[in-house]
């Protein structure tokens, strides 16, 4: 997947640049916002990020391009700005996602994922590990071709574990992708455990590997290898 | 007391006692010059008498009988040598029971030539009455006085009123400002120079505090815009750090809690920035929103939290109750008060909810509160002080309310607490 980012703050570009080129992502980068523009005109790619404050003119404007030329790939607006209006304005100008600073790196790869996932006709629709099957459609869980009963939010969880496998993903980024901002996250972890707990057990029972692994209580991770 | 009212009083203050004076000084006037006349008069009297005497002699004795007013008394030579005329006041009884009535009385001499008898002779004449004069003046005086009283009632409420009325405008216009709804105060020309000079004071004023505080609320929006950006540098930085396979325990745990202050740092300060933003009035759309449903989606997000707490919950919400207002706006009070509620509980505790007509109540347990009521929505200054909340959720409640103009009213007794929300 190839993957252009557009922002001015080097550190942040970096940090993004780090996460994704480890799940193989080719990764482009541009730093103004003539530099996007031109970048975007020129070359395809599967999904865009766009900062909206951007040395030289408004991001929201690369999105307005993309739009006109209708060209496929998915967008992700990244902000400083955490504004219901930039955000409307956004979405409506085509952008697919709308994602506030400070957020982490494994939200964003979650979203960018779904956002692909969303936009590629290619049947991508399931992930396969093993005897597992998670069907993102269907929202259903397979062991052996038999369906799992899971909560709603359990599939989020595991689909989040997946979205960003191979990787410890910190508890606060889970509790917030599951309980949202408004919920303050300190005993929202003792909720996750029992969430994680029940998840690894209806998966083992029903014959899988025990895929989820907790890491020095700094969260968790999807093993697959 | 009004300015008209104290500069009134004075007045009237100053104007009655000069009046007082003013009567004293005439009554001691008007009662001597009735007297002078009155011994003018006496005298032409006495000049007639004398000359009646010279060409009556023999009939001097029976002089009194002639005049009741004239009194003939004989005197010695020695006395008769010494006398000269003089006037004098003097009360007469003319019946027992009647009170004596005052006189002006002349004393003078006179000696026969023939029979070379000296007499003393007095001339009686009824004075006017004293009271009678200090009664007419006085209610003279008094009359004038309620006179100018009415005069200046009405010129007070006609003309005073009047003069002062751009002061009264400027007044109500500087009661009712608020600096987050009106712009500035603008100077208006008025015929006074005073209030000329008030108007443009005014205008000034607010400009200055209108330019404080816009670069308050840029200064707190703006600075809490900065802080996202290296909060998010340092946020993805430790997610990658977590990433490292050689990272050790106690490294680990290091990481987790720089995380946790950072975290707690980007709650809070997105919290700040709400704040502003509400202050900003930047949440203007209005709807007509469902708040019977937005409370039960609401009591959804802490599901977790009110299991885990095995907390009780007493609902009684009244079906599409409609308020008109911000959705978002609504959103964040209505997730406030229930996550307050949810928050500041106890194990085993209760949360009561009701939506009523125009009413959100919320009822719930809670620890005993240290803080005063008036502390209690202030910034920082939350009681139950919990690691985990920032403490700006009342304050973000009660700004909520504020820029709607919902009434809050807030109520607790020993451990129970009750927020209720009066929409207009």
């Amino acid at each position: 997947m190839k993957i252009l980012i557009i922002e001015d703050e080097l550190n942040i570009l970096k940090n993004i640049r780090e996460y994704l080129e480890k799940e193989d992502y080719i990764c482009e980068q541009a730093t103004t916002y003539a530099e996007g523009m031109d970048k975007v005109t020129v070359y395809e790619y599967d999904c865009i990020l766009v900062d909206i404050n951007l040395p030289g003119g408004n991001g929201l404007k690369i999105v307005e391009k993309l739009k006109e030329s209708n060209k496929l790939e998915g967008v992700i607006i990244i902000s400083a700005k955490d504004s219901v209006e930039d955000k409307i304005a956004g979405l409506e100008l085509g952008a697919d996602d709308y994602l506030t600073k400070p957020f982490h790196l494994s939200e964003l790869n979650a979203r960018i994922k779904s956002v692909y996932r969303r936009k590629s006709f290619s049947g991508a629709n399931q992930f396969t590990l093993n005897n597992l099957i998670l069907d993102y459609s269907e929202k259903l869980l397979r062991i052996n071709e038999k369906p799992i009963k899971l909560t709603k939010t359990e599939f989020e969880l595991l689909q989040y574990l997946i979205a960003n496998k191979n990787r410890v993903i910190p508890k606060d980024s889970i509790a917030e992708h599951l309980y949202g901002d408004h919920i303050d996250q300190a005993d929202s972890y003792d909720f996750l455990y029992s969430h994680i707990k029940n998840l690894k057990k209806k998966m083992i029972e029903n014959g899988s590997q025990d895929y989820i692994k907790s890491v020095y209580g700094m969260g968790y991770k999807f093993e697959t290898d | 007391m009004k300015l008209l009212e104290v500069t009134l009083r004075n007045f009237l203050l100053i104007l009655f006692s000069v009046l007082a004076v003013w009567a004293i000084l005439l009554y001691a006037f008007l009662s001597s010059s009735i007297t002078a006349n009155q011994d003018a008069q006496l005298e032409s009297r006495k000049n007639t008498l004398i000359e009646f005497l010279e060409q009556n002699r023999d009939q001097i004795g029976q002089i009194s009988q002639m005049d009741r007013n004239v009194e003939l008394r004989h005197v010695d030579v020695v006395k008769y040598s010494t006398m000269i005329d003089q006037y004098k006041d003097t009360l007469f009884s003319t019946g027992i029971s009647a009170s004596p009535i005052k006189y002006r009385k002349l004393t003078t001499r006179y000696r026969n030539p023939d029979t070379n008898i000296h007499y003393q002779l007095s001339i009686y004449d009824q004075k006017v009455d004293d009271n009678i004069l200090l009664r007419n003046l006085v209610i003279g005086v008094v009359i004038f006085f309620f006179g100018i009283l009415a005069f200046l009632y009405f010129f007070n409420k006609l003309m005073l009123t009047k003069i002062w009325r751009p002061f009264e405008l400027t007044l109500s216009k500087l009661k009712n400002f608020d600096l987050q709804k009106h712009d500035v105060i603008e100077y208006e020309q008025t015929g006074i120079l005073e209030f000329n000079e008030l108007n443009k004071a005014v205008e000034n004023l607010t400009i200055k505090s209108k330019k404080a505080f816009e670069s308050q609320k840029h200064f707190v929006e703006n600075t809490s815009h900065e802080i996202q950006t290296p909060l998010a540098v340092i946020k993805n930085k430790i997610e990658l750090a977590f990433q490292n396979p050689k990272l050790s325990e106690n490294n680990a745990k290091i990481l987790l809690e720089i995380n946790e202050a950072a975290n707690k740092l980007s709650k809070m300060n997105k919290t700040l920035l709400l704040l502003s933003r509400i202050e900003n009035n930047q949440f203007v759309e209005q709807h007509e929103i469902n708040i019977s449903s937005l409370t039960r989606k609401t009591l959804g997000y802490f599901e977790d939290k009110i299991d885990a707490k095995r907390l009780t919950i007493h609902q009684d919400i009244a079906p599409s109750i409609k308020v008109k207002g911000n959705k978002l706006m609504l959103e964040i009070l209505i997730t406030n008060l229930i996550k307050n509620a949810v928050y500041h509980n106890i194990e085993d505790g209760f949360i009561e909810i009701r939506v009523i007509e125009n009413l959100f109540l919320i009822k719930n347990s809670g620890e005993e509160i240290t803080n005063s009521e008036e502390n209690f929505f202030k910034r920082y200054k939350s009681g139950v002080n919990k690691s985990v909340s920032t403490g700006l959720g009342l304050s973000i409640i009660n700004k909520i309310c504020d820029v709607n103009n919902y009434k809050l009213n807030f109520h607790f007794f020993k451990s129970t607490y009750l927020m209720e929300v009066e929409f207009p």
